[in-house]
């Protein structure tokens, strides 16, 4: 709640008594005497919070446990206090007084220092200072801010490669240029000076990405005076340009001047409390400032970006205004362009430390700042460090000469130019390379540029991959063309399996697509090269920790996990993915409508919202979106290391905004369908949240049946701040749900359980679950084939009602209502697998609270027949959905031990080849059978179904002090996958106890359906 | 040299393993000497072509078991002793230790030196001898690539019957003119056996040995002796009441796909460099199926022996372990099975 402030009879700036306040002090949402209201809009309550700089509110929670340090209780309400990052020094707006000069001197000249730091200082300053020329503010410090940024190397905006920044189109039509952002504020008195003033104005100045989104205008002339250092400033006046909205008041009726400019321009001025005095009345009248208090976003003034709170209205078309001639001057106008002049506010106080130099774009605060501790002053970083170091702890220098050192590389490389190079350059193929710096393949890059430029007119196919062999280490290069240009990426073999190669080059690839557009305009366009470059820093900076994992078995499970296209995900009780969904939808409805102002409500939506999906950690949680979408944000989440740093601490807040190109709208193959078709001027931007471990990723559109957005649109607050709210209502008291999901986690018998090899190796028998019941299921489809007598365990722990509950419920199921489309049998028995795990569950939950609990336990599942359970590992990977699921930690670290270690390792590098298998007879299948073979030409595997591989461990036994050695022991495990028609896989690992039942499994693998 | 082939993701042992007889080839027929100096290059090209029809050979589908498994493929005939002492007597008459007879281009018996000779160069001589012309003899020079690379030798071959042929490697003496009139001496009492060992092919065994019905085709490696036994025919090539069966040309690419498969990515063989993959693992992969909608592929290691099977799809898949265990044991303990 907005926290407006002891109303005071007039506004008096001699009495403001704000300008020595202390800095650093908390201030109390009741001190202060700012503007004083007249008028306070209802607000809304209940849904979420504002974010100031340092106070949030939740609504009354009685949440303790994740919320207690954070909070601080004040009356009934509870202020939030946000980050722990270097607190801003107060700042206050002061009209009059002086600025202090030297710090800003400080600061400019400070800033300044870092502007000649940065290696993209040369080309982008001059540009950057011509731009702004007319638009920079003195004592604010934001220009420099704003310049601060862009020396960062990557851009400001997000990046439109369809439109081009049209600077003088934006009268009119919306969007201008950008006016430098102002300073944020840290009193309790004024909220935020951005746009919006409404209660979902978002955390902005934490992120900065605020500030760099704002195109610039170059019709804003400004009394630039230097910096002077008299004690009194001049102001600082702006002029804006708009075209007031002349519709909203022709109903004839006349407006008071205030309502009468909200109404033309959007412009809300603060009301003043007219119950003076009479006698004073006068003068006071007079002296009245117009102060704005809100702007609208939807209204020209709110397009027009540049009109702020607090900003004083002095002039309309040159023609001083006060408060006695507002209303007579707003009527004579017409619908031109009019021009309104504004002073803005000095800023006074300590000169604020700026924001954490991150890259606007990943704006992010850590709870645990890994690297740089408060106290020192922020150094000028590179964008990808930033990110590098917080989720990996590793130097970019460090990573920059590992990746030298193992002749990691990518490079884009052109066949266009003239064939002499003896005069110019001779690095003219190279478009673009990463790491910077020589490198052997560099050197050889001719060998790629003619096997790719060659091959396809002598073969009539392209280059895929190839391995070169230098100094004794193998290295895999994979390679993508795209007309005369040609990606090219080296790795070296003993981290990646050259299959791997080209599937990490697809994915980069398919990444790139999505990002920027065609592979050209992506590595051609100097704007986007500091983003490529962090991409591709982190993407193998990723790799490369993969390698570094100290077991095998891991290695290679992160290695076969790369190459699936999906993220990982985990069978949640049907209550939790309810919720889940509840709250998605709520976001998606975009039933914003309360909490707009009405002239927004007017407009038409900015954004129209196309699916969302929350991430917990590493696993996908809850997904609206479709196959293609989850596969795009998954691939940008996964390269850009922002799932991996999520698995393994909390971020205290995220906010990515990336413009996109979804595969699905933009790189389609096939044609789409008659009737319906998706919007083809239309823009996609992605906006991702991120907080504690939850992540929500939005797909918004813009275009289509929302309004177009030109420019470099940035972030909307106020789908930012929905977002965040969404966010927040996971942790909500009815939700809970990172309770429930690591209680999910932990359990470890939610899943298939596993079984360690050392426990059968040695004849030491797990402990026997005593609760484990055996229901024999019914065959209810008789019609099916032979797998009737289906094993499902239910789960008796807890509470004696589970027991005959299961017994009942599993007379009663019902099945038949699923889909039963399903053309084999073996998956046709998943269905009814399916049914009877969900359908207890289901059942429970119509039986009211008393079996609550109950409804939160999945069945015990066992996958094997036989006393023993044998199953070591398994992972089921669905592409319909996107998503693979495998054991958890908690359930792996259970069964771990050194045997299991290397079994893992075989299971893992024995899926990568049956996977290869897989993918293959896909290919086959395409392919001609009718013509004469060659050698070598394979099409004889064309639907491969399953395949098995058998290990045989033998590990001789020692005794000591006995004469005869026994016999060694030995194991015999299956490691088997089979790939479903509906495009699922399942792998699993499981020993070989009996001869003929083990192989059985195989058929009972189905049942691993049931876990997705 | 440089070998071009389409992808079929099969290890690179394979590949280099073609190249290494295309070499080969070469060596056999030209010398090692013309090969390693050459002095003429136009003269060397004409010499060449001699190899071309063996080249095209190995390349050119059908892919014989031989040169895909490198070993050499032999025949379990029931008369297999009685054809060593002819084989035996007509050796030592050519003044020769090395003989052979082949049925049908795989070898019946043949002397212990013949044995002796490398795998490479078994499967070379077979190669040979079965990608020339029909005739009743012929006197070929030949170099050994592996034991004998510059020295010459002389390859005489005897048609006896129709698909038999007789072998021998010899020195100066005796010509070819001299040895023909032996032929019909050593021979024409074996006649009757002859004909009984030709029996036996396509097939390749004994009648009496009746395999599982659902056997299509099925490949017996054993990588110690360097011989094979492989069969297309174990199963008539009609639709039986059990399924359909694929055609031969088509079982004997699943086979050999199927080979390729494994064979450097799991099992390591013969052939050189398919350790590198199965090395990944410590533990030994001794046993592997796969299954497609077509058919089903199990292949199994024990000892030195490797077995590779191709069943119809109506089998079911846990059976498939257990057939092909006795199918193992059935063919290895058989005495008529040189393998």
């Amino acid at each position: 709640m907005a926290h407006y402030h002891n109303k005071t009879p007039f506004y008096n700036p001699k009495n403001d008594n704000r300008v020595n306040s202390n800095p650093g002090k908390t201030e109390s949402p009741n001190q202060g005497n700012a503007f004083h209201v007249g008028k306070i809009e209802a607000r809304n309550r209940d849904r979420t919070q504002v974010h100031n700089n340092e106070f949030s509110v939740v609504k009354s929670s009685n949440v303790k446990d994740n919320w207690t340090p954070y909070v601080q209780p004040q009356g009934d309400l509870f202020y939030v206090k946000e980050s722990d990052h270097p607190r801003r020094p107060d700042r206050q707006y002061n009209y009059t007084d002086s600025v202090d000069q030297k710090e800003e001197k400080d600061e400019s000249t400070f800033f300044e220092d870092r502007l000649r730091e940065s290696p993209y200082s040369d080309k982008h300053e001059s540009q950057y200072r011509e731009k702004n020329k007319n638009t920079s503010y003195d004592n604010n410090p934001s220009p420099d801010l704003n310049n601060y940024y862009e020396k960062l190397g990557h851009n400001k905006y997000s990046h439109n490669l369809y439109r081009k920044e049209d600077q003088n189109s934006s009268r009119s039509s919306g969007y201008s240029d950008s006016s430098p952002p102002h300073q944020e504020l840290n009193n309790g008195d004024i909220n935020h000076n951005s746009i919006s003033r409404n209660v979902h104005t978002p955390h902005v100045n934490n992120h900065g990405y605020d500030s760099d989104f704002y195109d610039k205008h170059s019709d804003v002339s400004v009394d630039r005076s230097s910096v002077d250092s008299t004690p009194t400033k001049p102001a600082k006046i702006k002029h804006v340009y708009i075209t007031p909205n002349p519709y909203s008041c022709r109903n004839g009726e006349s407006f008071s001047g205030i309502a009468l400019c909200e109404k033309l321009f959007g412009i809300t001025l603060y009301h003043y409390n007219h119950k003076q005095s009479k006698s004073s009345l006068e003068t006071t009248y007079k002296d009245r400032k117009l102060l704005v208090q809100h702007v609208s976003l939807s209204s020209p003034a709110g397009r027009s970006q540049q009109i702020h709170r607090g900003d004083m209205m002095v002039a309309v078309n040159d023609v001083g205004v006060t408060w006695e001639n507002l209303e007579t001057i707003c009527n004579k106008l017409s619908s031109k362009v009019v021009k309104l002049s504004f002073q803005m506010p000095n800023v006074v106080g300590p000169k604020p430390s700026p924001p954490p130099p991150v890259n606007p774009q990943f704006a992010m605060t850590s709870p645990r700042p890994v690297t740089t501790p408060s106290p020192r002053p922020p150094r000028h970083r590179q964008p990808g460090e930033n990110l590098s170091q917080l989720v990996f702890g590793d130097s970019r220098q460090h990573h920059l000469e590992y990746l030298q050192d193992t002749s990691c590389c990518v490079m884009y490389l052109t066949l266009e130019g003239d064939g002499s190079s003896d005069t110019e350059s001779v690095r003219e193929d190279i478009v673009y390379q990463y790491p910077p710096g020589d490198s052997k393949l560099l050197e050889v890059r001719g060998l790629f540029l003619t096997l790719c430029g060659v091959l396809p007119e002598v073969a009539s196919t392209s280059a895929r991959s190839s391995t070169l062999v230098h100094q004794r280490q193998k290295i895999n290069i994979a390679y993508q063309r795209d007309g005369k240009d040609i990606l090219v990426i080296g790795l070296p073999a003993d981290k990646v399996p050259k299959s791997c190669v080209e599937e990490i080059l697809k994915q980069l690839h398919h990444l790139i697509l999505v990002l920027y557009g065609p592979l050209h305009s992506a590595f051609r366009d100097m704007k986007h090269r500091s983003q490529i470059d962090q991409l591709f820093s982190l993407s193998l900076h990723n790799l490369h920790n993969i390698s570094q994992s100290a077991m095998l078995s891991s290695q290679s499970s992160k290695i076969f996990t790369e190459l699936i296209p999906g993220p990982k995900a985990i069978n949640f009780t049907d209550d939790t993915k309810l919720l889940c969904d509840e709250i998605l939808s709520e976001f998606e409805a975009s039933d914003f409508d309360d909490f707009l102002d009405p002239i927004s409500k007017e407009a038409r939506r900015e954004y129209s919202i196309l699916g969302s999906c929350t991430f917990y950690k590493e696993y996908l949680l809850c997904n609206h979106l479709c196959q293609s979408d989850l596969q795009d944000i998954h691939l940008f989440l996964k390269h850009h290391c922002i799932i991996q740093m999520l698995a393994r601490k909390p971020v205290e807040e995220l906010v990515v905004w990336r413009e996109m190109f979804p595969s699905q709208y933009c790189h389609k193959t096939q044609s789409c369908p008659q009737g319906y078709q998706d919007p083809h001027d239309a823009r996609w931007f992605l906006l991702v949240i991120g907080m504690k471990q939850f992540l929500l990723c939005t797909l918004l559109e813009a275009g289509g049946c929302s309004r177009a957005q030109k420019g470099n649109p940035g972030p909307h607050p106020f789908i930012v701040s929905q977002a965040k709210a969404t966010l927040l209502q996971f942790e909500a008291d009815e939700v809970t749900m990172t309770q429930s999901i690591e209680h999910r986690l932990s359990k470890i018998s939610k899943g298939p359980c596993l079984s360690c090899a050392d426990s059968v190796i040695t004849g030491h028998k797990q402990k026997k679950d005593e609760n484990i019941i055996i229901t024999p299921q019914k065959s209810r489809l008789s019609s099916k084939n032979s797998h009737d007598d289906h094993d499902i365990v239910g789960k008796g722990g807890g509470s004696e009602h589970s027991t005959p509950v299961m017994k009942r419920q599993g007379s009663k199921l019902s099945y038949g209502s699923n889909d039963s489309g399903e053309s084999s049998g073996s998956v046709g028995i998943s269905n009814k697998a399916k049914m009877t795990k969900a359908g207890s569950v289901f059942d429970i939950t119509s039986i009211p609270h008393v079996v609550l609990s109950q409804g939160d336990e999945i069945s015990h599942i066992r996958l094997t027949r036989g006393v023993d359970n044998c199953l070591f590992h398994f992972i089921s990977i669905n592409e319909f959905e996107g998503t693979y699921i495998s054991p958890t930690q908690q359930e792996m670290s259970v069964v771990n031990g050194a045997l299991q270690e290397v079994i893992l390792n075989h299971f893992y590098t024995a899926c990568l080849h049956i996977r290869n298998v897989f993918q293959q007879s896909v290919k086959n299948k395409t392919k001609q059978v009718d013509q004469p073979k060659k050698y070598g030409e394979d099409t004889s595997f064309t639907n491969v179904k399953e395949q098995g591989v058998m290990f045989t461990c033998v590990i001789p036994q020692h005794l000591e002090n006995s004469k005869k050695q026994p016999p060694p022991l030995s194991l015999t495990y299956w490691v088997v996958g089979r790939k479903f028609p509906d495009e699922k896989e399942m792998y699993v690992c499981f020993h070989e106890s009996v001869p003929q039942t083990a192989i059985e499994m195989a058929f009972k693998l189905d049942t691993g359906l049931s876990l997705s | 040299m440089i070998a071009v082939s389409q992808d079929d993701m099969a290890d690179d042992c394979h590949l280099t393993n073609l190249l290494n007889y295309a070499f080969q080839i070469v060596v056999l027929l030209c010398g090692l000497d013309e090969v390693t100096n050459i002095k003429n290059i136009e003269r060397f090209k004409k010499e060449l072509k001699v190899c071309n029809q063996l080249i095209d050979k190995l390349v050119e589908p059908p892919v014989s078991f031989s040169t895909l498994t490198n070993t050499v493929e032999t025949i379990a005939s029931p008369e297999s002793t009685i054809l060593q002492n002819f084989l035996d007597a007509f050796t030592e008459a050519a003044e020769s230790s090395f003989g052979c007879l082949y049925v049908d281009d795989r070898i019946v018996v043949a002397t212990r030196k013949w044995w002796s000779l490398s795998s490479n160069e078994l499967v070379l001589l077979t190669l040979l001898i079965s990608s020339l012309q029909r005739c009743s003899s012929r006197d070929i020079p030949i170099f050994l690539p592996d034991s004998h690379p510059t020295i010459p030798h002389r390859l005489m071959t005897f048609r006896l019957t129709k698909k038999t042929e007789v072998c021998v490697i010899c020195g100066q003496t005796p010509s070819l003119t001299d040895l023909e009139h032996e032929v019909g001496r050593f021979w024409r009492p074996a006649y009757d056996s002859l004909l009984s060992a030709t029996s036996i092919v396509p097939r390749n065994i004994p009648s009496c040995m009746v395999l599982d019905p659902n056997i299509q085709c099925f490949l017996l490696v054993n990588t110690e002796t360097s011989r094979c036994l492989g069969s297309v025919y174990s199963s008539p090539e009609s639709s039986g009441p059990l399924g359909d069966f694929l055609t031969v040309p088509q079982r004997r690419e699943v086979l050999s796909s199927f080979y390729k498969k494994m064979v450097g990515t799991f099992f390591n063989s013969v052939i050189e460099g398919s350790d590198t993959g199965p090395l990944e693992f410590t533990h030994q992969p001794m046993e592997t199926y796969i299954t497609t909608d077509s058919h089903k592929c199990y292949a199994l290691q024990s000892g030195p022996y490797q077995l590779y099977v191709v069943y119809t799809d109506s089998i079911p898949t846990y059976a498939m372990r257990s057939v092909s265990h006795k199918t193992l044991s059935l063919l290895t303990k058989d005495k008529n099975i040189q393998v």
